[in-house]
């Protein structure tokens, strides 16, 4: 099973929402899709998710065209928006129960377990005779959720996912979501909390502008952009600490902290070493000193400008 | 092991599932029949209370029948079929994906499942009202025969108004135009409810009932019904068709309906007209088809030029399929194309049968060509206007949308009706008396009013027509030369 968005564009009048896009996803990886606000992920998802038509492009699930034949691709893709809509007198059960025959799930055993089961997943069974006006945010994220998966879909799109879950919702969410990916299921899924997709993503799209600026394993695109930087801790001058750094050849920039100094180093994890030896060397004690990982977010705020589309 | 009840239940469309049960649990219909109850016992009990002498008075039950029936109509011709249609076309905006956008439901499924919930609410209606409404017969002035053929009329009719609701809630359109379609779907409705009314009242009076044995009855009933059912189908499959994937060869089950109905209404026509000896059958069916095809015509311009991926791997790969399939595939080329030879084949058939066998016979020894005429001018004109929005289109708005060209080609139609009258007003010195009535020949209406200038009503649409008709005649041959499988 494969995902392939190619030359994906679509424009509100002048607004090139997505520009040109293109990339693949893969069976068993989580995807991040990220962006500032206004870059275009929620439009790129939903016409991934067969709901708006694009310009120009195409996006082929297991090789069907999602353009074309969009009923066909439904089958193989759970959405999940970054709202609930509003469906007045319906409780939990009923919701599923309905997703579950409208997917072609006819049979009443089948189906109650095929229910069960998503809402026992989903953490939704104490709440199951609720009505949907009835939940707050994050349930209805559940229930969201719940009703993406209910057909069991190899590709699952999530929107902004975690919007509006507790902690504790927030770590279960990311349990289910690397569950999924175990099954083998793509799971694409845009958020703006980037520290939590770091820890459970295996490749990553940003956009910014309509445009895609990279795609690629989270660990090669860090290793791309990757700064070494370390944080040393002294009961010297800090002042001092940071100009003698500056003048090394090994080091890029060096700052001064509230209780350290952070420098960038030029080269390799090595040349650390030969900085402490030099700074020992000149007489300053050095109480730690520390490498400093690239996160997700530094990526992010290396690759984008924050500008709208 | 399943029951057959928990077997049947599973097979049942999961929109009426979802709906009734929403239905149950929600206040809006089981506040809404018992309010219908409630007023319906004050009604009663209103007349009864306040009606000098009950025991003398025959008309009193007709009164009482009339008074529910209308209450009745008012709540299944506004209320359901309303709700019906804003709920369709909320749901079908795309900020609420959840029914048209991410389900693998069919267009058919889904708009089955909405037509049925609703009839199903309709029917709840009608049988809670029912026994009020058998308790006139007791009042006297009325059968139950005449209530029973009362009842299904306006049931139909209901059902009618339900679809016309769903068909205006899948249009294309943001929310100015939701807002008129609503606007102008009220105004029809109350219409609707006016003449359901009126034909009652008629039915009432004439007591329909003691003449259910007559074959004069049913020739009109079933006649009736069967385009009520015709015409129901026709909205049916236009929905369909328009919440269908714009890639998908969307048109192709409506023009087959057409050409089914074309067929099905004409036999029916032509069997009353031979066996009741009336002509109105058979011109009811021609001015129906004219309108039908004319606006067929006018709404294939809409349809997308270029054909999608889809379309084009579905057209037949032998030569023999490819030219019938031109006309039924998706495309103003065989839109348009479809229209004119469907609405050609009408003419010659009415000619055929009306003015060369008819007439040698003793009942049908009057002419009457006037009709057709009409006919034949009001095609002209959907020629007109059709063909130079084709040729604007290919022209300058090749990769316009559908609801752009829809709104496109109703403008036109406006303007080209009503803006040489304003001129023509305009230079006579604001006097409408003076106003010549070939002001308004660029309105087809003209025909049905002014017989005076029919002669240059011919002229103006004929040359209109050739001229628009050998502009586009490239484009028409191009098309079909491209009409080729990928």
């Amino acid at each position: 099973m494969e995902v392939k968005v190619v030359n994906l564009k679509k424009y509100f009048k002048k607004t090139k929402a997505v520009d040109d896009i293109s990339f693949d996803l893969l069976s068993g990886q989580i995807t991040a899709f990220v962006g500032p606000n206004g870059a275009g992920k929620t439009t790129a998802m939903r016409i991934m998710a067969t709901i708006d038509e694009p310009d120009q492009g195409d996006v082929l699930i297991d090789g069907i065209s999602a353009i074309q034949y969009p009923e066909k691709v439904r089958k193989l893709v759970g959405f999940m928006p970054d709202f609930l809509p509003t469906h007045p007198d319906m409780t939990v059960d009923d919701y599923l129960d309905f997703f579950a025959r409208a997917f072609g799930i006819r049979d009443y055993e089948k189906r109650k377990k095929i229910v069960r089961q998503t809402e026992e997943f989903t953490n939704l069974i104490t709440i199951k005779d609720k009505f949907l006006k009835a939940l707050s945010k994050g349930m209805k994220q559940r229930v969201s959720l719940a009703r993406a998966i209910i057909h069991d879909p190899p590709v699952l799109i999530l929107d902004e996912p975690a919007a509006g879950l507790d902690p504790r919702a927030r770590v279960e969410l990311r349990e289910s979501l690397k569950a999924l990916a175990k099954k083998g299921k793509i799971i694409f899924v845009s958020s703006h909390i980037l520290s939590e997709l770091a820890e459970i993503c295996d490749t990553v799209v940003i956009i910014e502008k309509g445009k895609l600026l990279k795609a690629g394993g989270i660990q090669q695109i860090s290793r791309e952009n990757m700064h070494l930087s370390v944080m040393i801790r002294s009961t010297s001058d800090l002042q001092k600490l940071a100009q003698a750094l500056q003048k090394m050849p090994q080091i890029k920039d060096a700052k001064v902290m509230p209780n350290c100094v952070a420098a960038e180093i030029k080269g390799s994890e090595a040349e650390s070493g030969k900085i402490l030896a030099a700074l020992v060397k000149d007489g300053f004690e050095i109480i730690e000193i520390k490498h400093v990982k690239t996160s997700l977010e530094d990526i992010f705020m290396n690759i984008t400008k924050g500008e709208l589309a | 092991m399943n029951s057959p009840s928990v077997k049947f239940a599973d097979r049942i469309n999961p929109i009426v599932v979802k709906e009734i049960r929403q239905a149950v649990k929600g206040r809006f219909t089981s506040w809404t029949l018992i309010l219908t109850l409630a007023i319906e016992l004050i009604i009663i009990g209103f007349v009864l209370v306040f009606s000098k002498d009950i025991g003398k008075n025959f008309s009193i039950g007709q009164s009482l029948f009339v008074g529910l029936l209308m209450f009745l109509l008012f709540v299944c011709v506004f209320l359901v079929p309303v709700s019906t249609g804003t709920r369709i076309s909320s749901e079908k905006t795309s900020s609420n994906v959840d029914l048209f956008f991410i389900t693998t439901l069919k267009p058919v499924q889904i708009i089955s499942g909405k037509l049925l919930t609703a009839i199903i609410v309709i029917l709840l209606f009608f049988t809670a009202s029912l026994p009020f409404m058998t308790l006139t017969y007791l009042l006297r002035g009325l059968d139950l025969p005449t209530i029973f053929v009362i009842l299904v009329f306006n049931f139909l009719v209901t059902a009618g108004c339900v679809q016309f609701c769903i068909f205006q809630a899948c249009l294309p359109g943001g929310i100015v135009s939701r807002i008129m379609r609503l606007l102008i779907t009220l105004f029809i409705l109350l219409v609707v409810y006016q003449i359901a009314g009126a034909a009652s009242s008629e039915m009432l009076h004439k007591g329909i009932g003691s003449t259910i044995t007559t074959w004069d009855f049913w020739s009109h009933a079933l006649t009736s019904v069967s385009y009520i059912l015709i015409g129901l189908g026709f909205l049916f499959v236009i929905s369909v068709a328009l919440i269908s994937p714009t890639s998908a060869n969307r048109v192709f089950s409506v023009r087959l309906y057409l050409l089914f109905s074309w067929l099905a209404t004409g036999i029916i026509s032509v069997i009353w007209f031979f066996a009741a000896q009336n002509r109105s059958f058979l011109q009811a069916w021609l001015m129906l088809m004219t309108i039908t095809f004319a606006i067929n015509m006018l709404a294939s311009v809409c349809e997308r030029q270029i054909p999608s991926q889809r379309i084009l791997k579905d057209i037949p790969k032998k030569p023999i399929l490819r030219l019938p399939a031109f006309f039924l595939f998706s495309g103003p080329a065989g839109g348009v194309s479809f229209s004119i030879i469907m609405l050609t084949m009408t003419f010659l058939i009415y000619s055929l049968i009306s003015e060369i066998i008819a007439p040698p016979l003793k009942a049908f020894s009057d002419s009457n060509q006037e009709l057709l005429l009409t006919a034949i001018g009001l095609a002209l004109y959907a020629c007109c206007y059709s063909l130079t929005s084709l040729n604007i289109k290919a022209a300058f708005f090749k990769k316009s949308s559908t609801y752009s060209t829809m709104t496109g080609i109703i403008s036109f139609l406006l303007v080209g009706s009503i803006l040489p009258v304003i001129i023509g007003f305009l230079l006579r010195q604001n006097i409408w008396e003076e106003l010549s009535p070939l002001w308004y020949i660029g309105n087809p209406m003209v025909l049905l009013l002014e017989e005076k200038i029919w002669v240059e009503c011919f002229t103006f649409t004929g040359i209109w027509a050739s001229v628009a008709f050998s502009i586009s005649l490239p484009w028409f041959f191009r098309q079909l030369k491209s009409f080729k499988p990928i």
